[in-house]
């Protein structure tokens, strides 16, 4: 799959771009190409030749201001939207949703694939799937219907979803998994109908049911070459919203402000369970389909699967774990989280630095130092005078900001080099 | 793009129109197929990010009775209506068991006995929310940016809803100081 260049199936993805190199060099030591013919591989797609679709940097530069302008027009007809001017009758605005939303999509498809300027043009589709939400919510605004209404999202999102993987675009599924999540926040009030804001609660571990849904989308689609540029963001979705939960269970104030809420699980909707159950069969699906041996499927390295597999399992019994502590509290809840956490930051790093992914690392230094600092609030808050407090804080944020920034870059150069060498 | 999914991104977009005209009209037929009634309520004047200016409309008969025990957050409850002078007040409130889908009168305004028969009778269905309070689905009334306050600062509100059968409520108008809403209209003193 070629991000966000839908017309240049010659262009090569970054991964590609990335390990090249590294794979022309082995072919060349084990005698299966001559020098001239590495070079001659080497030469076709450096960054900057036409065959790579130009200079990766100034592909990369167009994409992210199509994108942005198309974001910025998209806020300017919410805004019109949220305006709601009375001078243009009901029908009339309406009938400008019904018509200007496919005009945008016809507009951006001939940009990007009749006139061949394919990043302007999935990003004036990205547009268009902006406008398709803005006309759900401008109907919502007509008829009164709260925008916290629990099927307006999940709507939009099943309308974005399947653009993402007709045009092939990584900004399309990053707005389709932001619908996704959101979606998911507003059918909570369906999931737990009868229960007030703070036995809420009980669907967080729900949350992490569906960040290691993500997070096996993500293996899974590493694992075919025309899904692989998806991989990263689902994992870095998944992994986000695992660690989100996680991080919400470390909290001692979390511990001590929930009550025994066993006799509150009844009141989770049939809809909540079925969802949960669907999406943990797609998850084992997902999964199993990562690790299927097949021909036609990369990426792949020995013994990968099985720890992908643990590591979605660890997720699900997590989540197993944070239903049983708000069902029966105790004082464990704390110490497991925090432990979990740690786990959880450890593993990540472990797999950036095993398998050359330097993005986990990226997540898990930022994640770890960000549980560091709240234990330190929460510990210290009480014991200290405020002025020490901030201060020692001040320090700590310097010295273990330098820190982690100097262990983040030597992991990850030793991947670069890694990755060059092998 | 192949000639697949040029077809495939077309018939997405076709279903995206297809989803949003079916959504107006089955929200136009809720306004226009209705039976009409007209309650009090009493607004205060948020705003939403996507939506734009709102009322939040706080209905007279989303207040439960008193002495009514054993009602929880999210259980459904119809309020049967009678017509007054001006608007149609609660006669009495019916919760449906979730037991055995059947209806049966707890804490009515007006104690008499019903067998839960809604056949003939104008009610509204709503849903209990953490204030203990009754959300009808119509709490919310959008107003063109920047006029709000002329709802928030009328003397008298009354909304103008139309009824299903299932007693479904869609906001058709507000009646502002007894005039329908009017984003020209000056706002009372």
């Amino acid at each position: 799959m070629s991000p966000d260049t839908p017309d240049s199936p010659s262009a090569p993805n970054a991964d590609f771009t990335r390990q090249l190199p590294a794979e022309v060099a082995q072919w060349e030591a084990d005698g299966i190409i001559t020098a001239e013919q590495a070079g001659a591989i080497r030469n076709r797609y450096a960054s900057d030749s036409p065959e790579a679709g130009g200079s990766a940097i100034g592909n990369r530069v167009v994409t992210v201001i199509a994108i942005m302008g198309a974001a910025l027009i998209g806020l300017g007809i919410i805004a019109f939207i949220a305006a709601n001017w009375s001078d243009i009758p009901k029908l009339v605005k309406l009938a400008m949703m019904v018509v200007g939303t496919p005009a945008i999509y016809v507009i951006g498809w001939f940009i990007g694939y009749r006139f061949g300027y394919a990043r302007i043009g999935i990003a004036v589709i990205l547009l268009g799937a902006i406008a398709f939400g803005a006309s759900i919510h401008l109907i919502a605004q007509t008829y009164h219907v709260p925008v916290n209404h629990p099927n307006l999202v999940p709507l939009w999102f099943l309308g974005v979803i399947p653009l993402a993987y007709i045009t092939r675009s990584r900004a399309m599924l990053g707005l389709s998994i932001i619908l996704f999540l959101a979606a998911a926040g507003f059918r909570a009030q369906e999931w737990a109908p009868d229960l007030g804001a703070e036995e809420t609660v009980l669907l967080i571990p729900g949350a992490l049911v569906l960040g290691a849904f993500l997070f096996a989308l993500g293996r899974s689609h590493a694992r075919f070459p025309d899904t692989r540029a998806f991989a990263r963001m689902y994992d870095l979705a998944g992994l986000l919203v695992a660690s989100a939960t996680i991080y919400l269970f470390s909290f001692s104030e979390f511990r001590l402000g929930i009550d025994r809420q066993a006799s509150n699980f009844s009141s989770l909707s049939v809809e909540f369970w079925l969802i949960m159950g669907f999406v943990s069969a797609a998850t084992a699906g997902a999964i199993v389909a990562a690790g299927w041996p097949a021909s036609g499927r990369t990426g792949q390295r020995p013994g990968q699967i099985w720890w992908e597999a643990g590591a979605v399992g660890s997720m699900a019994i997590i989540a197993a774990v944070m239903w049983l502590g708000l069902a029966f509290g105790g004082e464990w809840l704390w110490w497991v989280f925090n432990l979990v956490m740690l786990a959880g930051v450890l593993a990540m790093i472990a797999a950036g630095y095993r398998w050359n992914r330097a993005y986990l690392i990226n997540l898990a230094v930022p994640i770890f130092a960000i549980t560091l600092f709240t234990r330190y609030f929460e510990f210290w808050l009480g014991l200290l005078g405020q002025s020490v407090l901030f201060i020692v804080a001040g320090v700590i944020l310097l010295a273990g900001g330098f820190g982690m920034e100097y262990l983040r870059r030597r992991l990850v150069r030793r991947i670069r080099e890694s990755e060059a060498t092998s | 793009m192949s000639r697949r999914m040029t077809v495939l991104l077309f018939a997405v977009v076709a279903a995206q129109v297809i989803g949003l005209v079916v959504f107006a009209t089955v929200r136009q037929v809720a306004v226009t197929q209705g039976r009409e009634v007209t309650l009090q309520t009493v607004p205060v004047d948020p705003r939403s990010l996507l939506q734009g200016d709102y009322a939040i409309l706080d209905y007279e008969i989303a207040e439960l009775p008193n002495n009514w025990d054993g009602i929880k957050i999210g259980d459904t409850v119809d309020v049967v209506l009678r017509p007054g002078p001006e608007v149609w007040r609660a006669d009495y409130y019916l919760l449906l068991s979730k037991e055995d889908g059947a209806s049966y009168i707890r804490g009515p305004v007006h104690a008499f006995p019903r067998d839960g028969d809604l056949s003939g009778e104008v009610f509204i269905r709503g849903r209990v929310n953490d204030r203990r309070r009754l959300d009808f689905g119509i709490g919310t009334f959008f107003v063109p940016e920047g006029t709000g306050h002329i709802v928030e600062r009328a003397q008298d509100v009354k909304v103008v809803v139309s009824l299903s059968a299932s007693g479904n409520a869609v906001i058709k108008t507000v009646l502002v100081d007894g005039e329908p809403f009017d984003p020209g209209m000056e706002p009372a003193r």
